[in-house]
């Protein structure tokens, strides 16, 4: 939370082109022995640069290794929606297929997703 | 008389010697012989009859030995029949029990098995339903493990 905070404020500062407060901002905290908390500021800043640019940052889940640059580009022309995948994780429970996990949707092309829909829920949920 | 005995030949001195001699040799022969052996005929008679009585008694014994005997032998088979007829109702009512007895035990058990046929189907259900999604999954990614096949079904599930 605290990360946030700091990464909206350093946002504005950038964009009001005050470059040494968010140096002595990096400092105070330096001096506050909260460099931890620098890696999640990063983070977050990397996350609203990208949703600046109009896009959703995603988390990509693959049964197999494949070039998320084309998933994005697949998903941009089925659903409309623009992602940047962050992350890949591979996960050979899917099956097949993937997932995609943004703050705002879930889309699940994966086999196993498939096979959910096709066996009933309530008796056989993998 | 003298003259009539001596007429006839008869002399009475020696008469009388033969009369008295008569009188002796009997006396002798029946005290010593005549007495003694119809002792002995006596004693004889009464051995026989006493024999012939016995004869008669034991004739007596045999028969109501006999007759005993008849009645004891009748009065056994009555009581073998007697016995035999309770054993065979004995046997009957034994054979109806265990019989019952058996019928109900099979009842039960067919009962607790078939509870038991039950119990293990919902078992073998419940497994079943636990662990096929698992076997499932395990076939599906081994049957679909192929980078080829991912790729087409990415293909075939984000295109338009």
């Amino acid at each position: 939370m605290e990360a946030r905070i700091i990464g909206e404020a350093i946002i504005r500062l950038a964009k009001q082109n005050k470059e040494n407060l968010i140096e002595k901002l990096v400092e105070n905290l330096k001096n506050e022995g909260k460099v931890h908390i620098l890696k999640s500021i990063v983070e977050f800043l990397k996350l609203r640069n990208i949703q600046i640019k109009g896009q959703e940052p995603a988390k990509l889940y693959l049964a197999f290794d494949y070039d998320e640059k084309e998933i994005e580009k697949m998903i941009k022309e089925k659903f409309n929606i623009n992602i940047k995948i962050i992350e890949k994780i591979i996960n050979s429970d899917l099956i097949l297929g993937g997932k995609i996990i943004t703050s705002n949707y879930v889309i699940d092309f994966s086999f196993k997703n498939l096979l959910n829909k096709i066996i009933p829920k309530e008796k056989w949920k993998i | 008389m003298n003259e009539l005995l001596s007429a006839f030949g008869i002399d009475y001195k020696i008469l009388l010697a033969q009369i008295l001699n008569f009188f002796l040799i009997f006396f002798v022969i029946y005290k010593f012989l005549l007495l003694p052996l119809n002792k002995v005929i006596q004693e004889r008679q009464n051995k026989i009859l006493e024999g012939l009585k016995i004869r008669e008694e034991s004739k007596r014994l045999i028969r109501r030995i006999k007759k005993l005997r008849d009645t004891i032998l009748k009065k056994a088979y009555q009581e073998k029949e007697k016995i035999l007829f309770e054993a065979e109702e004995i046997k009957k009512q034994k054979l109806e029990e265990l019989r019952k007895e058996i019928s109900g035990l099979r009842e039960k058990m067919l009962l607790e098995l078939n509870k038991e046929k039950e119990l293990l189907e919902q078992k073998f259900y419940s497994e079943l339903n636990e662990k096929l999604p698992e076997i499932l999954m395990q076939v599906a990614k081994k049957v679909f493990a192929s980078k080829e096949l991912n790729e087409e079904f990415i293909k075939n599930m984000l295109s338009k």
